[in-house]
């Protein structure tokens, strides 16, 4: 409380109050939440510091998204995921649960709209589906026996395609892991769904329109699209 | 049209918000118009659909000065009336603003449920928000209790001898349902266990206390005011009062919550998006990573199971498939009824009706068991003590037991059913357990209204023959057999977390044989057995509650110690749930369970407050022939057409009316759900040309029209340069 106290005063803490859906009390414990992440760089360079995303993704919170790159993309005015302060509360504001839920909309759009072109096409489907299943793929650990045993399959398969190939990369590994929970056809076959269901305009994408309409209606989105400090 | 800028369209990137597409044309021949707009950003521009126009906080920020000074300028300019009025309103709905941030500050457990959340998904979390509700709800009971019937008696006791004018009617040995050593005024225990075990039964001692009916004086509590005698509280009206109030408050709330939930609940089933659903509903609140991992494993898996169930759907089944399945299923059925059944008879017929014929001379008038017997049995060895045991409590144990064992059991069997979609299966299995719970509590009050039945003036169908039995407080009677119900279920409740949870988790963290070889985990929490267990210890409070005064007390503690026990195992000996029924999607269902077993209490009460006499010997209706005398009373002394009215209530013809009533509603809200779907598909249809008509209006803009169709050429193309793409994905990844 007291580096929160000393670097905004009242006015600024009302005015913050006005520009997000915190309180003035919420705005401190957000801003000691963003300098418990670089307490040094908070120091030196008062209030508004700039951090990297690294730096912000040490953040529990958003440490277990799947999503916290992106996230941080959309939220920080450069696009790269560094953040000032404001940025952070604004983001952590956004992700609350008083935000209204059109505010969510507007900003799961954002997020899920990789290429940043309106639309949320196939692609882009194909990546968040991708995205969601990520964390089961890094966080299965293979026994040494199933990595000898994932390494001799593919070893056998490639000398029968008469490609030589000794050593599996961590990449290729994490597909292998990946393709054992959810297959390629099976991510396009998803991503197709989706769009029938949310395509409102048979334009084979998902226009804002389209998910501002479906995502009013599903439920548990409200409750679900929010990260608490 | 005129022509305008080719690379206006590249630049365009309009910053504010909901631009109106009418708008736009015009807006695009007059540059400096647009540029001096204080909504549209003159740094860049781009195309014109690029989805939600979001001002960022700096942005924002600069409006909100704006927009104050402009305000500061106007006020300055407003007469001084108007002025006042203006401050006025604003102060007024900044304090509101105020109040309500600070009543939300007052979370009950935000901060636990925010980590079970953050832990176990929002999934979990709904389970103890749903327990907070009920300390809600308990609460507001305990006050209402606390204050208008329980204080008010204690008060009431305190000046009875008093020298007061007072028409308090009280003498503790009315009380002729008590300890058969309470004589004379006086309290004679047997011995210190003796005393505890009257603690744990509800009798003996506790009878006496504040927790029971049969404690609570009757008569009115008046003053000598100025020579006249005043009624200054009716004490037994009250009592009625707060009972039946009560419980109208709680139905009426619910219904009024369901039928608010119907509509849209309703009105998504016809418009279901359940990939959409799957997808795009990332549960954001998880911050514990291997939480966040295992929530991956489970939406993989139900993506996988969801496309093999719609692969299925199209998949039609040789007839002797299913007649195979029809008679399996009926075996299972009937199975799961028989064990349902089983559990009723175990505590109905064996139990009490054992116990009634073998008691019958060794008990008091109260149905407790004499001293003589007690010494009796005393010098009975183990196994014949264990079995007095058994008698005493059986019909408690049963019922809690069975809430433990038979959801597993139904689960097993509903293993064997093969139906072709787990969400089939686990609905099954979820109606199967409501229905036995509700069914156990059902049949055990009912057979207490047997039990208590010829001691309250009734005779068929509340009579049979094996009842031997007379209370002079069947009132207290109840009261302490809900009082053990609710203790036994709560012991039984802390066994099962203990064994089922902790100790499993221990043993398993100890022995990589059970977890490696064996692949023995940790227990899932199931989200839809903790609900509906809540459900269950509900129906036991709502019972007891007109009984037992002090019963919204015992609740709130218990709610409690559940909220706390059961956070403290869910977050170090549970995972998250696999395949979730009741989530934070299902409030509706929630509310309809609670609801059902409220109506099942309502008829009980209904039944007993309508139809049974009260005890003449003890409690605060013991010199009335009915629980609504009362209210008789008060309406006797008011207009005639009040009389008629009430007197028609009484009747039991208002039942069958009340139910056609209740139909009727349900009916309505019901036709007006189906409306709503019509609804919404015209809606849709009526969106979805909008959209083309913008479309086409949007075509009008340079570019726009090719980059669209460049779009849709991706799309057409998807196999081969989505296979590419996906490659490419996947390695970045």
């Amino acid at each position: 409380m007291g580096q929160g106290t000393s670097a905004y005063d009242q006015s600024e803490l009302a005015e913050f109050q006005d520009l997000t859906y915190f309180t003035k009390r919420e705005v401190l414990h957000v801003h000691k939440r963003f300098a418990e992440l670089a307490p040094e760089k908070v120091k030196q360079h008062g209030r508004n510091p700039t951090l990297t995303k690294e730096e912000i993704l040490l953040l529990p919170e958003l440490a277990a998204n799947p999503f916290k790159e992106r996230i941080l993309e959309v939220f920080s005015d450069a696009g790269d995921g560094n953040m000032n302060f404001e940025q952070f509360l604004d983001m952590m504001s956004q992700l609350s649960s008083k935000a209204p839920l059109e505010t969510k909309i507007d900003f799961a759009f954002k997020i899920y709209d990789f290429n940043e072109d309106g639309q949320i096409c196939e692609n882009d489907l194909q990546k968040v589906i991708l995205f969601l299943v990520q964390p089961a793929v890094t966080g299965a650990t293979l026994t040494s026996d199933e990595r000898n045993q994932v390494i001799k399959n593919q070893k056998s398969c490639r000398v029968s395609n008469k490609k030589e190939e000794t050593v599996l990369t961590e990449k290729e590994i994490s597909a292998i892991v990946r393709n054992s929970l959810i297959t390629d056809d099976q991510i396009k076959k998803l991503a197709q769904k989706v769009i029938n269901e949310m395509d409102m305009d048979d334009d084979g994408s998902i226009s804002y329109l389209d998910f501002k309409h479906g995502m009013s209606k599903l439920n548990g989105f409200e409750e679900s699209f929010k990260v608490t400090l | 049209m005129e022509e305008f800028d080719e690379d206006w369209s590249d630049k365009a990137s309009v910053h504010s918000r909901n631009v109106n597409v009418n708008e736009l044309s015009p807006m695009l021949f007059k540059e400096e118009k647009l540029e001096k707009d204080p909504r549209v950003s003159s740094a860049d521009y781009g195309t014109f659909c690029t989805g939600p126009n979001i001002l960022t906080l700096s942005k924002r920020r600069d409006i909100l000065r704006e927009q104050q000074t402009n305000f500061r300028e106007l006020e300055i300019s407003l007469k001084k009336s108007d002025f006042i009025s203006s401050k006025f309103a604003t102060s007024i709905s900044v304090s509101l603003r105020r109040a309500k941030s600070v009543q939300k500050s007052f979370r009950v457990c935000g901060e636990s449920i925010k980590q079970i959340e953050g832990q176990l998904g929002s999934g979990v979390g709904t389970y103890f928000k749903v327990i907070v509700w009920l300390l809600k709800i308990n609460f507001i009971c305990m006050i209402l209790s606390l204050g208008l019937i329980v204080g008010p008696g204690a008060y009431m006791h305190q000046i009875r001898n008093s020298s007061l004018d007072h028409t308090i009617i009280y003498n503790k040995d009315d009380l002729k349902c008590t300890n058969p050593n309470f004589v004379n005024g006086s309290s004679v225990y047997v011995d210190a266990a003796n005393s505890l075990l009257q603690f744990f039964t509800g009798t003996g001692w506790m009878e006496i206390t504040p927790m029971f009916y049969g404690w609570y004086p009757t008569g009115n509590l008046t003053r000598n005011l100025k020579g006249d005698e005043k009624t200054v509280y009716y004490f037994s009206l009250a009592y009625f009062a707060v009972g039946v109030f009560f419980f109208f408050l709680a139905l009426l709330f619910m219904l009024f919550n369901l039928s608010t939930q119907l509509n849209k609940s309703a009105a998504e089933q016809f418009d279901s998006k359940p990939y959409a659903t799957q997808i795009l509903t990332l549960d954001y609140s998880i911050s514990n990573i291997k939480t966040s991992q295992q929530n991956s494993v489970k939406i993989a898996q139900a993506m996988r199971e969801k496309l093999i169930e719609d692969a299925q759907r199209g998949i039609e089944r040789d007839l002797w498939t299913k007649v195979k399945l029809f008679l399996l299923r009926t075996v299972t059925n009937t199975i799961c009824l028989a064990g349902m059944v089983g559990t009723v008879y175990m505590y109905v017929h064996k139990i009490i009706t054992e116990s009634s014929e073998k008691w019958a001379n060794s008990t008091d008038s109260c149905g407790h068991i004499r001293n003589e017997a007690l010494d009796d049995i005393q010098d009975k060895d183990i196994s014949e003590q264990l079995s007095t045991f058994w008698n005493t409590y059986s019909a408690s144990i049963i019922v809690s037991a069975s809430n433990v064992i038979l959801p597993n059991f139904f689960k097993q069997v509903g293993s064997f059913e093969k139906y072709r979609f787990q969400s089939t299966r686990v609905g099954i299995t979820l109606i199967r357990m409501f229905t036995m719970k509700l069914f156990n509590i059902a049949a055990y009050l009912y057979i207490l209204l047997i039990a208590v039945g010829p001691s309250a003036g009734q005779q068929e169908p509340w009579q049979t023959p094996d009842n031997t039995l007379f209370y002079n407080c069947w009132e207290n009677y109840i009261a302490s057999q809900l009082y053990q119900l609710l203790l036994i279920d709560f012991i039984v409740f802390c066994i099962a977390l203990l064994l089922g949870e902790v100790l499993r988790s221990y043993i398993l963290a100890r022995s990589s044989f059970l977890r490696d070889r064996l692949g023995i985990t940790k227990p899932e929490f199931d989200i839809a057995q903790n609900i509906l267990d809540l459900v269950h210890k509900q129906m036991i409070f709502w019972s007891g509650f007109y009984f037992a005064p002090l019963f919204p007390v015992l609740a709130v503690f218990e709610v409690l110690s559940i909220f706390y026990l059961k956070k403290a195992s869910a977050l170090s000996n549970v995972l998250p749930p696999q395949t979730v029924v009741l989530n934070h999607q299902s409030t509706f269902t929630i509310n309809c369970l609670f609801l059902i077993s409220l109506l099942v209490v309502f008829v009980f009460m209904g039944l007993i407050i309508f139809n049974f006499h009260p005890s003449p010997t003890c409690g605060p209706f013991r010199d009335t022939s009915r629980f609504t005398d009362p209210l008789s009373n008060v309406i006797d002394h008011s207009g005639v057409f009040k009389r008629y009215i009430i007197d028609n209530i009484k009747t039991t013809s208002i039942v069958v009316i009340l139910i056609i009533l209740t139909g009727l509603v349900i009916y309505y809200y019901r036709s007006l759900a189906a409306s709503r779907a019509v609804t919404v598909s015209l809606l849709t249809k009526q969106v979805r040309s909008e959209i083309t008509e913008k479309q086409a209006l949007l075509d009008l803009v340079p570019g726009h029209r090719e980059r669209r169709q460049s779009r849709a050429q991706v799309g057409a193309e998807g196999e081969e340069l989505g296979t590419k793409k996906l490659g490419e994905i996947s390695t970045i990844l």
